[in-house]
């Protein structure tokens, strides 16, 4: 018998269908562009947008008059989303390289899982789904430790978060601090700007108890598999999404596309990740602050601390809050009446001001947004080995700068949704009108803007890569989808669909299931999305450091990114306990870099070898042929003592060992935040780098300019015999001599 | 029955000499009976397979007792006894009312259909072996309900049985005996105790979908192939697991070839006697619905095979059977097609046995007896093969110098090397570094399908290099042809067709003729010698480094020719087809 509740043909559902129809494949046809059936070259479906948002357009259009006419209400239709979905299937979309569902053979699963779904609608067994978000975590976890098979992971940036992990170990709550192992003493500051700290203070009972390098790959399984579906359900269940609500939304979040792994497994950009996974619940929990009829709960509140301390540690993410921001200051009496609000605007303050403090006070974040960025090269900035950078004061990023440009919102919007779930890039505008009216609008307001953001902003500041707030968009929108899914397929079930009413909802449930096999798929690399981990050569490398550096440092020519093991070097400080050298050792490079300084690379041999004097460099690595060419060419003066593709590493024959330019002296231990030394004289100047900030136990400590880019410390008056120990100064004391 | 037809069958051979479909490096039965590598000689799977190991060791205690060795033919009489006499049972089981022999006939034509269409595959034998038991010991745990713990002790035994026969299969026989026993007695026992059954003739093949290992793997580069591209986008292969190969092994385009027709002829049965049974009705109830049921289970399989062989590739690659292929890797390694049609006879037997009505059983008599007409088998292939065995698969197998290079036989890269003949592997040199080299364009003439005589195909001189001469069809047709005459005799090994820039436009086909007589302008090449013919140009051969051949890329078209050849002229035709690119060169060289 029927469900009275729901009339299996109430008045106007088919005007409301057509309506939300056109609607549904307007976005499709924008998202998509040029379309074909099946699979490219076989026939052209239309050739571009705006040939298909016309008649949609159009259709959407006579359905609103028609309701209007006959004074019917224009309900949600989620099944036009779903036949939107059907069109999609049939068209190449998954056949696009970098498509997160692979095709052609991905409509196989797809399929299959739709017969899953044939029977989880016909015998009404939706709660079934409640399990797949347990499922898809384990099924994720065990994929992504069978394919690291004990390895550490170190794709490209996750070389250095580890190595971020292991200082932070080494350092908290000293933060940032002075770097003598990496380029004779760096300023390191990039724990608060990566979301590093944020890692690691969620990390902090793993990091304790064990090593880092036991520890990494599980917390990184952690950020990938556990947060995002816990946070997204949590905030489904905030929302009162009705089963299987959340657990759709938690498993769309495990299966957010191929950009969520790009930056999470190949990237390595944890701190973003960290933050993308806590947005949502965020995000709800902050629209919930706005609702003057919502009353917020203790827990909840505490959640609430903690989830947005987390995220905001990755500082970009609060931007993402700037249209709510403006929303609360006009609610601002009444929100703050609220129960818990007060406190928790306290907590909050209480917990970030000080490290908000210190990162604006000492990591330079105002000359980081005001960096001139150059738009492009000029033909004689191109030299004979590729295109190096002149001008260290002119950066280049990924993207170029200029004035927000309203033609690039499509095509942003293109190349992220190409890499994305379908399923959340269809259901999430249904979904938006089903979260009820209040929240609904917070979460339209919030997603607008970050599509401003991720798309025509991006120029604007091209260090900040806004282009990432497109997969805070994508993470946020698993809610609203997941609430047009939860109602389509309920629906289904309390109106007993049958034949091919029910072909749309069961394809949604195939596209569910699948998506978990392709997340599987893609953390078993088997995707365009490659990451890799440790192989051996680090640890080789490592070892040939600790065998040949000697009493000095071992310097790296020409410009190494990815050369080592897919990652950066950063971690081989740690692994040999060797003071090392590099262009850089850690991503902040888009152009070749050499490591040696303008001044000293033109004036040949004479040059090159005062600079290695200069930094008591006693070995030194090579990739590049024309370096290894260069050595190899003086055998008297550089010995080839190890090789391991694509390195070469070559002894100083004639050099000694000695960290003083003047005076005399030993040092005693460098570790990743000080230097100990003994001076035998009371006046030494050290091949360190100078900052302002260091600090000296026992002597005067100043600046000793050597040439245009280098600056070494100069101790006066030291104590003779007496251990000296030299490192930054405390945040605090940074900050409070600085004002 | 089953005995006398297998000796018959086995004994037919005017030489006993084992003819396998599958190749494998030992033929005794111990050592087949642990995990080994095998490539299949006609679609090229390349998978693990051991023969059942408990039946190896009975055998092999049997044969010491008389002082002999069991052979892999005595392995498969015994597996066709198995076969037989409980697919005999199992028919009587369905319906003893009719006199049995009736149920022996049907077995025996049973028997008679696989060995006709796979021949000696051990892997299709040795996954339908213990298909009729496991169905009737599923049907009888069924009947006999949770309480006879004897019923589920056989069927756990079957099915660890099944599991260790059939290997990587067993999960799809498995299913098959589980529907076919659903069939049987649809409506005698519990839900419950159905799960019991289907839990327990499941779980060993699961099982062994986790231990079967890879086989070990050549060193490909990673865009190499080695059978025919089916033009589908992407890397096809299971999502989960990772122990799948970097390339494509299966020739799914000889697949498609081999079981087309028949595929197409038992549907058309098939959909006859659906329709014809839905329009009659049969008086004895009971015995109609399980009639119907295994009608319908036949048809279903049908229709799961027809998916995959009669639809273009890039729709095949979504039907159900590639999918469950699929999902997982150890059942990856071997196409379902062969097994899965296999199972439409059995249930067609099954249906026959329940209805007696003979038209399904008369046609697809006549479907097989077709396929052996229009296979035009060579004399005695029928005794070796089956008809859908690929009719050359043993000759690189068989060739004399095969005992030198049976580790590269025997890996994917088998099929390629059948196809260039064993000497592909002697003349490894000429194939890894070939000098093509510019002709001297002096006195030579060209003239084209076009009717230029020479025109445009100057731009062929390494002058105007760049520059393209090209058969204006807009597309390839198959009837495009270049013909050179040369000045004098020359000695040569091999033809470049050099596409440049234009990478699209290698030949969809390519056969080549040559003449020791022959004059600069002729139009009927009836006379000329067919030296090279490949009706689809996979790519150059190329080696890896650890000496397996495979093909490169389409684009660069180097025809190197089994043997040097004296020749004044060179007839290249481009027999494929194409409706988007044009065939086009912009050099032409020559290997001498």
């Amino acid at each position: 018998m029927q469900d009275p509740k729901c009339p299996k043909n109430p008045p106007g559902q088919m005007a409301a269908f057509l309506f939300w129809f056109g609607i549904g494949v307007s976005i499709f046809a924008i998202l998509s562009g040029t379309t074909y059936f099946w699979d490219e070259a076989v026939w052209m479906v239309w050739p571009a947008a705006r040939f298909v948002i016309a008649p949609a357009m159009l259709v959407s259009l006579l359905a609103v008059i028609h309701l209007r006419r006959n004074q019917l209400p224009l309900t949600i239709n989620v099944d036009a989303f779903a036949w939107t979905l059907l069109t999609l299937f049939l068209s190449d979309w998954l056949c696009r390289p970098y498509n997160f569902f692979q095709g052609p053979s991905i409509r196989g699963e797809i399929l299959l899982g739709a017969a899953f779904g044939v029977w989880l609608l016909r015998y009404r067994k939706l709660e079934v789904l409640n399990w797949l978000p347990f499922i898809g975590c384990v099924f994720l976890i065990i994929s992504f430790f069978l394919e690291s098979d004990g390895r550490l992971l170190y794709s490209d940036d996750h070389s250095v978060f580890f190595y971020r992990l292991q200082l932070l170990k080494e350092n908290f709550p000293n933060v940032p601090f002075y770097n003598p192992l990496w380029n004779a003493g760096i300023h390191d500051k990039s724990y608060y700007n990566t979301g590093a700290m944020g890692v690691f203070l969620l990390g902090l009972p793993l990091l304790s108890i064990f090593r880092t390098e036991q520890v990494y790959n599980v917390l990184v399984a952690g950020l990938m598999f556990l947060l995002p579906p816990l946070s997204n359900y949590y905030a489904a269940k905030l929302l009162k999404l009705r089963a299987p609500g959340p657990a759709i939304a938690a498993v769309l979040s495990l299966c957010l596309g191929l950009v969520w792994y790009r930056w999470g497994l190949k990237y390595g950009t944890l701190g973003f990740v960290m933050s993308a996974a806590l947005m949502p619940l965020c995000l709800v929990q902050v629209s919930r602050i706005l609702d003057a009829e919502v009353v917020f709960g203790k827990t909840e509140a505490v959640i609430f601390i903690a989830a947005a301390t987390l995220m905001v540690m990755w500082p970009l993410s609060g931007i993402a809050f700037v249209p709510l921001a403006f929303w609360g200051l006009f609610l601002l009496p009444k929100v703050l009446k609220k129960k818990y609000v007060v406190t928790i605007f306290l907590m909050l303050a209480l917990i970030n001001l000080p490290w908000v403090t210190v990162f604006f006070g000492t990591c330079g974040v105002g000359d980081f947004m005001n960096l001139k960025v150059k738009s492009t090269f000029t033909r004689s900035e191109q030299t004979a080995s590729g295109l190096e950078h002149k001008d260290p004061s002119i950066k280049r990023f990924r993207h170029i700068q200029s004035s927000p440009d309203l033609k690039r919102l499509i095509p942003a919007v293109r190349e992220q949704a190409s890499s994305g779930n379908p399923l959340i890039l269809l259901f999430a505008i249904p979904g938006l009108f089903l979260l009820g009216r209040s929240i609904g609008r917070k979460f339209a307001l919030t997603f607008l803007w970050l599509l401003l953001l991720g798309s025509v902003l991006v120029p604007i500041k091209p260090q900040l890569e806004l282009d990432r707030m497109m997969t805070f968009l994508l993470m946020c929108a698993c809610l609203p989808a997941a609430a047009a899914m939860e109602k389509m397929l309920s629906d289904a079930c309390l109106q007993k669909k049958s034949g091919l009413s029910l072909a749309a909802p069961v394809l949604t449930v195939g596209f569910l299931l699948a998506g978990l096999l392709t997340a599987g798929a893609v953390v078993r690399n088997h995707s365009l999305e490659e990451y890799y981990f440790e192989e051996g050569p680090v640890l080789d490398m490592a070892q040939a450091i600790k065998h040949n550096s000697g009493e000095g440092r071992i310097l790296y020519s020409g410009c190494v990114l990815h050369q080592l093991n897919h990652g950066h070097l950063a971690p081989l400080a740690y692994f040999s306990g060797a003071p090392l050298m590099a262009s850089s050792h850690i991503h902040d490079l888009w152009w070749y870099t050499s490591v040696f300084p303008e001044e000293y690379k033109r004036g040949g041999d004479e040059a090159i070898r005062r600079y290695l004097d200069l930094y008591n460099v006693s070995a030194i690595f090579s990739h590049e042929h024309t370096w290894r060419d260069y050595f190899s060419a003086r055998p008297d003066e550089y010995q080839l003592v190890w090789e391991s593709q694509p390195f070469s590493l070559y002894k100083r024959l004639k050099h000694f060992d000695n960290y003083f330019l003047e005076g005399l002296g030993e040092v005693q231990a460098q570790n990743s935040s000080s230097v100990s030394l003994v001076a035998h004289t009371p006046n030494v100047v050290i091949k360190f780098n100078y900052f302002p900030f260091l600090k000296s136990s026992a002597c005067d400590l100043s600046k000793r300019q050597i040439s245009k880019n280098v600056r070494l410390i100069e101790l006066k008056n030291c104590p003779i015999g007496v251990p000296i120990v030299i490192k930054a100064r405390s945040p605090w004391e940074r900050i409070f001599k600085a004002t | 029955m089953a005995v006398i037809l297998s000796c018959l069958f086995f004994g037919a051979v005017s030489e006993m000499r084992f003819a396998p479909a599958a190749a494998a490096a030992h033929t005794e039965v111990v050592a087949l009976s642990k995990w080994h590598p095998e490539i299949n000689l006609s679609h090229n799977a390349y998978y693990s397979w051991r023969l059942d190991p408990l039946l190896a060791y009975v055998e092999s205690a049997v044969a010491s007792l008389w002082g002999g060795e069991f052979s892999l033919q005595s392995h498969l009489i015994l597996l066709l006894l198995f076969l037989c006499s409980g697919l005999y049972v199992w028919l009587n089981y369905l319906d003893c009312s009719t006199a049995r022999i009736l149920g022996a006939c049907l077995s025996a034509l049973f028997l008679l259909f696989v060995l006709f269409l796979w021949g000696q595959d051990a892997v299709i034998i040795g996954s339908l072996v213990w298909l009729p038991w496991l169905a009737l010991v599923a049907s009888k745990a069924q009947a006999a309900g949770s309480n006879c713990s004897k019923s589920m002790f056989f069927l756990l035994l079957v099915s660890c049985l099944n599991a260790l026969s059939a290997n990587q299969l067993s999960i799809i026989t498995a299913i098959a005996a589980l529907v076919a026993a659903a069939g049987s007695a649809p409506n005698s026992a519990c839900v419950g105790v159905r799960r019991w059954v289907w839990a327990l003739a499941l779980i060993p093949p699961f099982l062994v979908l986790q231990v079967t290992p890879l086989p070990p793997f050549p060193d490909y580069p990673p865009l190499a192939h080695v059978v025919s591209l089916t033009g589908v986008r992407g890397w096809v292969r299971p999502l989960v697991g990772d122990q799948t190969f970097p390339i494509d092994v299966i020739d799914q385009i000889f697949i498609k070839s081999a079981y087309r027709t028949l595929c197409l002829l038992l549907f058309l049965a098939f959909l006859v006697v659906v329709i014809r049974s839905a329009l009659e009705s049969r008086g004895d109830c009971a015995s109609n619905s399980r009639a119907t049921f295994f009608l319908r289970a036949g048809a279903v399989t049908v229709v799961l095979v027809a998916l995959d062989v009669l639809v273009p590739q890039t729709i095949s690659v979504a039907a159900p059977l590639a999918t469950i292929n699929r999902l997982s890797p150890a059942l990856f390694q071997l196409p379902l097609v062969p097994v899965v049609l296999a199972l439409s006879l059995f249930f067609a037997v099954s249906y026959v046995q329940l209805s007696r009505n003979m038209v399904l059983l008369v046609m697809i008599f006549l479907s097989v007896g077709f396929l052996s007409y229009d296979a035009k088998a060579p004399e005695g292939y029928v005794w070796r093969m089956g008809f859908l065995q690929k009719k050359n698969a043993l000759s690189a197998w068989q060739d004399r110098r095969a005992a030198r290079y049976k580790h590269i036989l025997l890996s994917p890269s088998y099929s390629l090397i059948n196809s260039y003949g064993v000497s592909l592997l002697d003349d490894q040199a000429i194939f890894t570094a070939p000098v093509f080299r510019d002709i001297d364009f002096d006195g030579v003439i060209f003239s084209d399908s076009n009717g230029a005589r020479g025109g445009d195909l100057f731009r062929l001189q390494p002058e105007n290099e760049g520059k393209r001469w090209i058969a204006h069809h807009g597309g390839q047709r198959g009837d495009e042809w270049l013909h050179v005459y040369f000045p004098k005799l020359l000695k040569i090994r091999g033809v470049e067709l050099f596409t440049g820039e234009f990478k699209a436009d290698f030949p969809r086909g390519v056969e080549v003729l040559i003449s020791r007589s022959c004059v600069a302008e002729v139009d009927d090449f009836g006379s000329y010698d067919q030296i090279l013919d490949m009706p689809i140009w996979q790519g150059s051969v190329q080696f890896s480094a650890k000496g397996y051949p495979y093909y490169g890329a389409q684009a660069e078209v180097k025809l190197i020719f089994p043997a040097p050849v004296e020749t004044r002229c060179l007839l290249i035709k481009q027999t494929g087809h194409s409706p988007y690119y044009e065939w086009s060169l912009t050099g032409f060289r020559l290997l001498y």
